[in-house]
């Protein structure tokens, strides 16, 4: 069996998110990732977990989320994967998608955010079929320029 | 946890001015609802939502944003947000809002902007 090299298990509270995104932000540097691509990072599995937390498990607080993160280094390049997973069921994957954003409304940028700010998006059934699991991939791009400390 | 969001609400010539602090996600976004939700009770011909203190935020508290615009905007009155830090300014891009908001680098530009339309 193969470890992920950083794994959390969390309540689907709301109030763990900031602990999971500062593991995350810790981890994305470590990586090899400049402060502007950690933040779109950051911000989009902040996203997911919201995603799952808010119409995954319809608020409820109690449901656990799995965040497994591993270093990158493939064909690619360098970089970082985030796989989250969850136990919600019955979801219909080829639903998820993001809005026009053409429309100004409240709500519904989560997806959107996701397949903007990360190189690769993979929603899949788990193995087992109890829950989703999505695969989140990050490639440092070597020209990206540094942004300056605390930004 | 991310903490509740700290605000200040001030009364300006015409309107008021918030002033947030803090990390903003689906955590705390009801508490920044709220706060505003106040303001736009009074009705302020001019809101301004200083974002100096919020070094991060998420769509949920984007969406808060979004519906006191749409609520100042269809009774002909302003909402203008000030000081947007990196990350922040970050997520307005991404959901292509940075041209939807009015929005300055300072809370004095702020209050030089125009005033809206009178209502008809």
């Amino acid at each position: 069996m193969t470890h992920s090299h950083f794994e959390m298990r969390m309540q689907s509270q709301p109030r763990y998110l900031c602990v999971a995104r500062a593991a995350l932000e810790t981890l994305a540097k470590q990586y090899g990732l400049h402060q502007n691509e950690v933040d779109p990072v950051v911000l989009a599995v902040d996203e997911a977990m919201t995603n799952i937390i808010r119409h995954g498990y319809k608020d409820a607080t109690d449901k656990p989320i799995l965040i497994r993160i591993n270093p990158l280094d493939d064909a690619l390049g360098k970089g970082i994967e985030i796989i989250l997973e969850d136990e919600c069921v019955g979801v219909d994957l080829t639903k998820i998608r993001g809005r026009d954003l053409k429309q100004v409304r409240p709500g519904g940028l989560g997806v959107h955010i996701l397949y903007k700010t990360m190189d690769t998006v993979e929603f899949t059934h788990r193995q087992d079929a109890k829950g989703v699991r999505l695969a989140l991939r990050k490639y440092h791009q070597p020209t990206a320029p540094a942004v300056q400390e605390g930004s | 946890m991310a903490e509740e969001p700290t605000h200040t609400t001030e009364t300006i010539d015409d309107g008021l001015l918030i002033c947030f602090g803090g990390e903003i996600d689906y955590s705390n976004s009801p508490d920044l609802r709220h706060v505003i939700h106040q303001a736009l009770a009074r009705k302020p011909d001019r809101l301004i939502i200083d974002l100096t203190g919020v070094p991060y935020m998420d769509s949920s508290g984007v969406a808060v944003l979004v519906e006191a615009l749409q609520g100042q905007t269809k009774n002909k009155k302003q909402l203008i947000l000030s000081n947007l830090q990196t990350k922040v300014q970050g997520i307005f891009e991404i959901a292509r809002l940075d041209t939807v908001f009015q929005i300055t680098d300072d809370i004095e530009q702020a209050k030089q902007i125009p005033p809206a339309p009178p209502r008809k």
